[in-house]
């Protein structure tokens, strides 16, 4: 089956400005990155700060044209569209962001707000586009006397879901949530966690959730992809790698995120040193400073990204290629 | 664990008294009580988490222990005992003394805490004039860097402390932060509020862990104010619940987890994402955090309480009362 949404070599990397002596230097966000997203599929892509998951995302929708590789959608090739196809495309793309005060118009109402898209797209009348905002509204669990109130007289729960509605109006396939519960309280964070994961079913989306809380990805996947320095070095189904975990900074990651059981203490191992700058980034593979298992090939090339167990990709040297040996 | 005490051997006096802190802030829609009628206390060496939600009023009790409200801000009423000395009569000057110096202070944005426009060395030896006099005068600078390194600072050449915050990463100005507050005077108690919020989580995982060892080094009782449970799990001996400006429970970090007596903690505990899942869907909490402007009478977590009792729970609000657990208190009529 063809993949919703596919890229090949993809990469984002922008130049620096201003650097003394005309040097030109390359901030590496995303460094061709190949990725599939089936349809029907939630995939999380979890990174710490400056691991270029964001800025992936922002390049999948084309908010800003990539700058190598190419994007495909239904398996057709949209690298570079511009105009109709274009935003014919963004219909059936949306994105939910990580701050909704900061992602919707302060002097909009709610309604404005969810039926923007509506409007931008030229779907329905003014008297219809309302009547689908109450839907919307009611669809997020929210009840439609929101439709008059301005972004700050409601909560930063309630406006992620106002976000939520916005993205749905036009009727999507594709979603990319960037971070959308990470501004949220705890108590908040699981009405909006179970939201995303009812829609999905419901209305049958294809997901991509950006972010660097594991627990959360691990509610809403079926697909972990782990990102390092603008590239994924590790990519699988949930369960596998967050049981199996291959790549030594999954590990690193794994090991490092805090359990809520004081029974589960484990800070002893915390993984050294800290991310690179995308500038400057270690040759070889970008892990290698940082890695415990770094031979003398991993200063020097690369590893690709590899098959290393039944459907779970590995961009490390010291893991043995698939069938060879279990690790 | 050998670095749990036993807190039983313990019988002195505490380290920190707190008898009903309360702080409010006059707005356009009248007083936000942000710190309501909130008591408790800090043993010698006790880690202690301090955890809500964003306007619980966590942050607030912190600020208040050192009389750091800003105006038009106010600590209404309320005793701060540190050490036998009720911090809230003495005087400016003896107070700065007391902050920084015998309380270290962590804050949440690295960043943002330091300086932009004087060098790090400068920031320091600052603290070192005002909190340790008796180091011989230039002196300064090895002990900066015997500080420095304790934390995991590089100071080779000395460079380093010339510097300013924005030659380090976020990691590094909060391992030098804690190096302030833990070795810049001589504290006997640390306070941090949401030290590793702005941090990734293997920095976390790295700050966490220096947090830990300094405190068992130094035989430091700790207050950590956090959202993050995860956090209170690992570092923590005991834990304060606040919920809209209250305090709910006092347990101990085990009976916390294990056996939560107040609603809220329980609703909490079940709607915290784990890892990995436990299961398909998690429980949610209805509702919203009540606005602290117009609480109403009885419980503020009424409205989302799944173990509402009745009228009592609408007019009487729950004062911190002994459960059948010992060394566990929460705020809540079941236990009435």
């Amino acid at each position: 089956m063809t993949p919703l949404v596919s890229v090949e070599r993809l990469s984002q990397h922008f130049p620096l400005r201003g650097m003394p002596f005309g040097r030109k230097r390359v901030v590496y966000a995303v460094d061709e990155v190949d990725l599939a997203i089936e349809r029907g599929t939630a995939v999380g892509l979890i990174g710490e700060s400056g691991s270029g998951k964001t800025t992936f995302g922002r390049t999948l929708l084309q908010l800003y044209p990539p700058t190598g590789g190419r994007i495909y959608v239904d398996g057709q090739d949209v690298t570079g569209a511009h105009g109709q196809p274009l935003r014919t495309l963004r219909r059936r793309m949306q994105m939910v962001f990580q701050n909704p005060y900061a992602a919707v118009n302060r002097r909009k109402t709610v309604a404005e707000i969810i039926t923007e898209p509506l409007a931008i797209h030229n779907i329905g009348t003014s008297v219809s586009r309302l009547a689908r905002g109450r839907e919307l509204l009611d669809l997020v669990g929210l009840s439609s006397t929101f439709t008059a109130r301005y972004p700050h007289e409601v909560s930063g729960g309630q406006l992620q879901r106002v976000g939520i509605a916005r993205a749905l109006a036009l009727e999507p396939d594709f979603i990319i949530a960037d971070e959308p519960t990470a501004s949220l309280d705890v108590s908040i964070r699981a009405q909006v966690i179970n939201l995303l994961a009812d829609l999905r079913v419901r209305l049958g989306l294809t997901l991509l959730f950006i972010s660097h809380d594991l627990s959360v990805v691990s509610y809403l996947c079926e697909r972990v992809a782990v990102m390092y320095l603008g590239k994924i070095v590790e990519v699988g189904p949930k369960a596998e790698v967050e049981e199996h975990p291959l790549h030594p900074y999954t590990r690193a990651l794994l090991s490092a995120i805090p359990r809520p059981d004081p029974r589960e203490r484990r800070l002893l191992s915390a993984p050294l040193g800290e991310i690179p700058s995308a500038v400057d980034r270690p040759a070889g593979c970008h892990y290698h400073p940082r890695c415990p298992l770094a031979m003398q090939v991993c200063r020097v090339t690369y590893p690709p990204l590899e098959l290393k167990a039944p459907g779970h990709q590995v961009a490390c040297h010291a893991v043995p290629t698939a069938m060879e040996d279990k690790v | 664990m050998p670095w749990i005490r036993d807190l039983n051997d313990i019988e002195q006096s505490p380290l920190l008294d707190v008898r009903g802190l309360t702080t409010r802030f006059p707005s356009d829609r009248g007083a936000v009580h942000a710190v309501e009628d909130v008591s408790f206390c800090i043993r010698q060496g006790e880690a202690v988490g301090l955890i809500g939600e964003s306007g619980s009023g966590k942050s607030t009790v912190l600020r208040s222990l050192l009389g750091l409200i800003n105006p038009p801000g106010r600590i209404v009423s309320g005793e701060v005992i540190f050490r036998d000395r009720d911090l809230r009569k003495l005087g400016e000057d003896d107070v700065r003394r007391v902050r920084g110096g015998q309380i270290g202070l962590i804050f949440q944005d690295p960043v943002n805490a330091f300086n932009p426009s004087l060098t790090i060395g400068d920031q320091l030896r600052r603290i070192l004039r005002l909190h340790r006099p008796g180091l011989p005068a230039g002196g300064y600078d090895g002990e900066l860097r015997r500080m420095l390194a304790r934390v995991g600072v590089d100071t080779a050449g000395g460079s380093k402390l010339n510097q300013y915050a924005f030659n380090f990463s976020q990691g590094q100005l909060q391992r030098i932060m804690i190096a302030a507050a833990c070795l810049g005077g001589e504290p006997s108690l640390v306070l941090a509020d949401e030290p590793t919020t702005s941090l990734d989580v293997t920095i976390e995982a790295q700050v966490l862990e220096l947090l830990r060892d300094l405190r068992r080094e130094l035989g430091l009782a700790l207050i950590l104010v956090t959202h993050n449970l995860a956090l209170v799990a690992e570092l923590c001996d005991r834990v304060l619940v606040m919920y809209a400006g209250r305090l709910v429970e006092d347990a101990d970090v085990y009976s916390m987890f294990e056996t939560p007596k107040h609603p809220y903690t329980r609703q909490l505990l079940r709607s915290l994402p784990r890892f990995p899942a436990s299961g398909a869907r998690l429980e949610s909490m209805r509702g919203n955090v009540p606005d602290l402007t117009g609480l109403p009478p009885g419980c503020s977590f009424a409205l989302r309480c799944e173990q509402y009792i009745g009228a009592i729970c609408d007019t009487v609000c729950p004062s911190l009362v002994p459960t059948s657990t010992a060394d566990q208190r929460a705020a809540c009529h079941l236990y009435a």
